[in-house]
């Protein structure tokens, strides 16, 4: 009984609390006449920063994987594009250059450093995901997809985005 | 008398936590959703599969933007099936509005046409190379290679 009854921080908290304050709104009656002014509901506040947190939570981590995009790359687009669903070797080629996980690789050594990425990783069936831009020729894309066939690497996965 | 303890927690403290998380995931957030075209190409061992060849369809790309089409490994109810069709260039671009339409109509006709083979010339761009691969999903022939020149 007396334990309730001492001023405590919790009381204070009570008295002052901005959830009773602010928990509706409704007019303010004073001594000597009517004041009305409007109160911002935190409960509401807190409910919708509640869902906005926890969509974006969801949607920035949800089966997908991060992957680097060179600035200087657009890469081109596509409808029916599939999500990326496991982590893998990056390859880009820029102006005629090939890069594997950022390295730069001479064209001539595209399949054999392929192969040793795959027997590294153990992935028999390890696919790449391949980054050029969209301007790029076929002709400086057919050497990866010539080293890749030495590698025996069935599966090339270009990396496109879905139209704006 | 008893006076009621009214229990509340303070909620400015977590009005701040929660703006914060909103400003750091906003800020972190990837708003480019990275996609992937994935095309099967052939390896060394593909020749020791038995039995018939599953119909396919070659596309040959110009750089006119001219494509070719052909049909290959068709069942035997098909045979007089025409197995050529040219698209002509549009605005020295694809007809992508022809290809679509002619691909829908063989896909309508040749339900088990799944396989194709996209075979560019060496200018050919990229980009057209990837809308021509995203045009045989959108008709669900998803076993889609590229030839190398």
């Amino acid at each position: 009984m007396g334990m309730l009854n001492v001023k405590s921080a919790l009381n204070g908290e009570q008295v002052n609390s901005p959830l009773l304050q602010a928990s509706h709104l409704g007019p303010y009656k004073g001594k000597k006449g009517h004041k009305e002014f409007p109160v911002l509901s935190l409960t509401s506040l807190i409910d919708a920063f509640s869902i906005i947190v926890i969509y974006l939570l969801i949607s920035t981590t949800a089966n997908q994987f991060e992957v680097p995009i060179s600035p200087t790359i657009v890469l081109p687009q596509a409808d029916k594009g599939d999500m990326i669903a496991e982590e893998s070797p990056i390859v880009r080629i820029e102006q005629g250059k090939f890069y594997i996980e950022n390295t730069w690789i001479a064209e001539s050594q595209l399949g054999k450093r392929l192969f040793e990425l795959k027997q590294k990783l153990s992935r028999p069936d390890m696919p790449i995901i391949v980054q050029a831009d969209q301007q790029t020729e076929f002709k400086n894309i057919n050497p990866l997809i010539i080293a890749s066939s030495q590698a025996g690497i069935q599966k090339i996965k270009f990396a496109v985005v879905p139209p704006q | 008398m008893k006076k009621d303890l009214n229990f509340e927690v303070n909620i400015m403290p977590v009005l701040d936590i929660l703006s914060v998380m909103i400003c750091f995931l906003l800020l972190t957030a990837v708003w480019s959703n990275i996609q992937t075209i994935e095309v099967k190409q052939a390896v060394g061992d593909n020749n020791l599969q038995t039995g018939p060849n599953p119909p396919s369809i070659w596309a040959i790309l110009f750089e006119t933007g001219k494509i070719e089409l052909s049909l290959r490994d068709l069942p035997k109810q098909f045979n007089k099936f025409p197995r050529e069709k040219t698209i002509d260039a549009f605005n020295k671009d694809i007809n992508w509005a022809a290809l679509e339409s002619s691909l829908k109509n063989l896909k309508q006709s040749i339900p088990d046409l799944k396989v194709a083979l996209v075979i560019p010339k060496s200018n050919s761009n990229y980009g057209s190379i990837i809308k021509v691969l995203d045009q045989f999903r959108k008709v669900e022939i998803t076993d889609v290679g590229i030839a190398p020149l």
